[in-house]
């Protein structure tokens, strides 16, 4: 019961790892928005962790998923449209830079609530 | 994936972005001088941005290999003068003005050097942007467990 509850723990770490990698990430974008053939780099996490629950691994504990499988990886050149080989789309960027925030606020505010309950149930519901 | 690594990113680019209108105030300035210390008109400068790498010392540790791959910001490579040939103008009144009365004048648009400060001018409002999200993720960190 308590390992349960700490597993689901685990997974909002890892999501909070993530966000705060992509937070990271999305600076990095924002900080080379001038910088001649830069390509922009996203963080992969969400995929993996689908998969992870869609095979079921992650309610039996077997799930291998830990905050370094959190992928970095760089957008291919191809979806460049400006001449100095940049591909960073300052509005794009700056609209997930906002929705990574509130993910980040959301998460937070789940752990604390998964906290509450543990506390609620020392407490023994008083 | 240090706890200021993306405040040092933004900082960064903000330092970079401050550079790059320092040296575009320096072009407007200059936009008519003829007089320099090596006796040619003003060059236009430009500053060259580039992406800052991840120091070595961050892949050697096998830890950090994933983490850190997330960049560390940008850093100026220099800056360079504007090749491109001076503006000639028809002016025998001036005193720097050849046999021909033709003055040589900076290579300086100033039409270019206005839109140029204003992309500076969004990019460091973009960064500024950048940095109170990390700022206000790494303050509602705090609030776990509470």
């Amino acid at each position: 019961m308590l390992s349960k509850l700490l597993f689901n723990r685990s997974n909002i770490e890892h999501a909070l790892d993530a966000a705060w990698l992509r937070n990271e990430v999305i600076s990095h974008n924002i900080a080379n928005v001038d910088t001649p053939n830069y390509k922009r780099k996203t963080v992969q996490f969400e995929q993996l962790l689908t998969s992870e629950m869609k095979s079921g691994k992650i309610s039996h504990g077997a799930s291998k998923l830990t905050s370094r499988n959190i992928r970095i990886v760089e957008d291919p050149s191809s979806s460049s449209y400006r001449s100095d080989g940049n591909n960073v789309d300052i509005e794009n960027e700056m609209a997930l830079l906002a929705a990574n925030s509130i993910r980040y606020n959301t998460l937070v505010q789940k752990i604390n609530g998964e906290f509450q309950k543990l506390k609620n149930v020392i407490r023994g519901g008083r | 994936m240090g706890l200021f690594n993306s405040f040092n990113i933004s900082a960064s680019a903000l330092s970079a972005q401050r550079l790059r209108m320092d040296i575009i105030s320096q072009n407007i300035a200059n936009v008519n001088t003829t007089r320099t210390q090596d006796g040619t008109p003003y060059r236009r400068k430009t500053v060259l941005f580039q992406e800052k790498e991840v120091p070595f010392s961050h892949y050697l540790s096998r830890e950090s290999r994933e983490k850190y791959l997330s960049g560390s910001g940008v850093r100026v490579a220099g800056i360079v003068e504007d090749t491109s040939p001076f503006k000639e103008v028809y002016d025998p009144s001036h005193p720097d003005a050849d046999e021909n009365g033709i003055v040589r004048m900076p290579n300086v648009e100033i039409i270019t050097e206005m839109v140029n400060m204003i992309s500076a001018t969004r990019a460091y409002e973009a960064n500024v942007t950048a940095l109170n999200s990390s700022k206000s993720m790494a303050l509602k960190a705090l609030e776990i467990g509470r």
